[in-house]
């Protein structure tokens, strides 16, 4: 649905973007994680046609999106915080998006507003932040595009509305395949939420995936072998992206699949073996270490 | 139907097919038994819709459920091939907790009792529903 190709944006001699290709399928849920700068925001807006791409190109359903009103159409870009008119209401605003985008739906608005519970004719500016945002995905859904493109979305939304939330997005991706493109520093939620996704740092793309595939591909173990010489022994043979030793008991980070780890570690028949599937903000971590991009144990 | 444990480690789809199969073998689920629809199951969880259909398909590969175009996902009645496979893992996985209760100093009687305990649950899981 999706598709961008060897894509740059350069900002006064700056790489914002980097020979970035990057390709979301239709009714997939997309998460895109990454360091602070390393070009989320830039990347979300060159898809979005705002920002023109200096290389590269940006398709959506084959069609470049650039200057291109009938694919814009198709897809909604929410920013990082909302904007709207001055003194706008919802309904000023409905009223605005309807105009535009030709698939408007009135009884998904009418829907929506009801499920919000939010007043139409009260100005946006006097919302809160969390309703603002309430707002802008209302009138985003009710507008039913192909692609929702979304810049931090979560922030400033509480529990329930979160879940309500996650809730009309799955709906929407299992009812009309909706493909939806998400940028957030929140890992638990993009968890919960994405089921491919991104790791960007510096403008480039380090890790693209299928999550399960991600999580199932990296494995914590924790052993405490029989004899020292195992440890030397395992390290030359699988590949292990970090270690560390405490006490007798030693942790790795290993790619590979399960079996095949737990085969090589039970060999040697260590004293206790465990063997955990990596959260997404261990993976984040250990890749961005990988890029040389890690926390320092900084006392200031 | 389910319960999922979001904070776990172990990825959704895979607690979703263990659920799956666990409900199959003690007869919970039984034969021909219509799963719930990804749709339904996805807003009942909360869960990403492509992760459930991916189990699902996970399900249908190991000959555990089948999918009727446009009907929805079946239980398959059980299968004796699936179960040599897995009757294999299974005992060498015994085997390793055996040697550790043997070590602990369980008796033989203490292990024949669990043997009898876990009959009796799934008996009982077949009357139930």
């Amino acid at each position: 649905m999706i598709e961008i190709r060897g894509v740059s944006k350069i900002f006064q001699g700056d790489k914002a973007v980097d020979q970035l290709s990057l390709t979301v399928h239709k009714g997939a849920i997309y998460g895109l994680l990454g360091s602070n700068g390393a070009g989320k925001t830039t990347l979300l807006k060159t898809l979005a046609g705002i920002y023109r791409p200096d290389a590269g190109t940006v398709k959506l359903g084959g069609q470049p999106v650039y200057e291109s009103p009938e694919v814009k159409r198709r897809m909604i870009f929410m920013p990082d915080s909302p904007y709207f008119f001055p003194q706008a209401t919802i309904r000023s605003m409905a009223a605005f998006y309807k105009s535009i985008y030709p698939d408007w739906s009135q009884k998904r608005y009418d829907e929506l507003l009801a499920m919000f519970r939010l007043d139409p004719r009260r100005k946006l500016s006097r919302f809160s932040k969390g309703m603002q945002r309430q707002a802008a995905l209302l009138l985003a859904l009710s507008c039913r595009p192909e692609v929702l493109i979304m810049d931090e979305p979560i922030d400033g939304l509480d529990p329930v509305m979160r879940r309500q939330i996650k809730n009309l997005l799955f709906q929407e991706v299992a009812e009309r395949e909706l493909t939806v493109l998400i940028s957030s520093h929140n890992l638990r939620e993009i968890e919960d939420l994405c089921d491919h996704v991104g790791i960007m740092h510096e403008g480039r793309m380090l890790v693209e995936k299928d999550l399960d595939d991600l999580k199932s591909d990296t494995h914590k173990v924790q052993v405490a072998f029989r004899d020292e010489r195992h440890a030397a022994a395992l390290e030359s043979i699988l590949q292990i992206l970090h270690r560390e030793e405490r006490g007798s008991v030693r942790l790795y980070i290993v790619k590979g699949e399960r079996e095949r780890i737990s085969q090589a570690f039970h060999v040697y028949d260590p004293y206790v073996l465990d063997l955990l599937p990596l959260t997404l903000e261990e993976i984040f971590i250990y890749e961005m270490g990988g890029a040389g991009y890690d926390a320092q144990p900084i006392i200031l | 139907m389910f319960e999922l444990d979001v904070r776990s480690r172990k990825p959704i789809y895979e607690q979703l097919t263990d659920k799956v199969k666990e409900m199959i073998m003690h007869g919970i689920l039984r034969a021909d038994e219509q799963l719930p629809s990804v749709r339904a199951l996805s807003s009942q969880l909360t869960v990403n819709p492509n992760t459930i259909q991916k189990a699902y398909r996970e399900l249908e590969r190991e000959g555990y459920i089948y999918s009727l175009q446009g009907k929805g996902n079946f239980v398959a009645a059980m299968q004796q091939e699936h179960n040599e496979s897995k009757r294999a893992g299974l005992k060498t996985e015994l085997l390793r907790l055996m040697a550790e209760a043997v070590y602990l100093g369980f008796t033989e009687s203490e292990i024949s009792a669990l043997y009898r305990q876990a009959l009796d649950q799934r008996r009982e899981g077949n009357s139930h529903d």
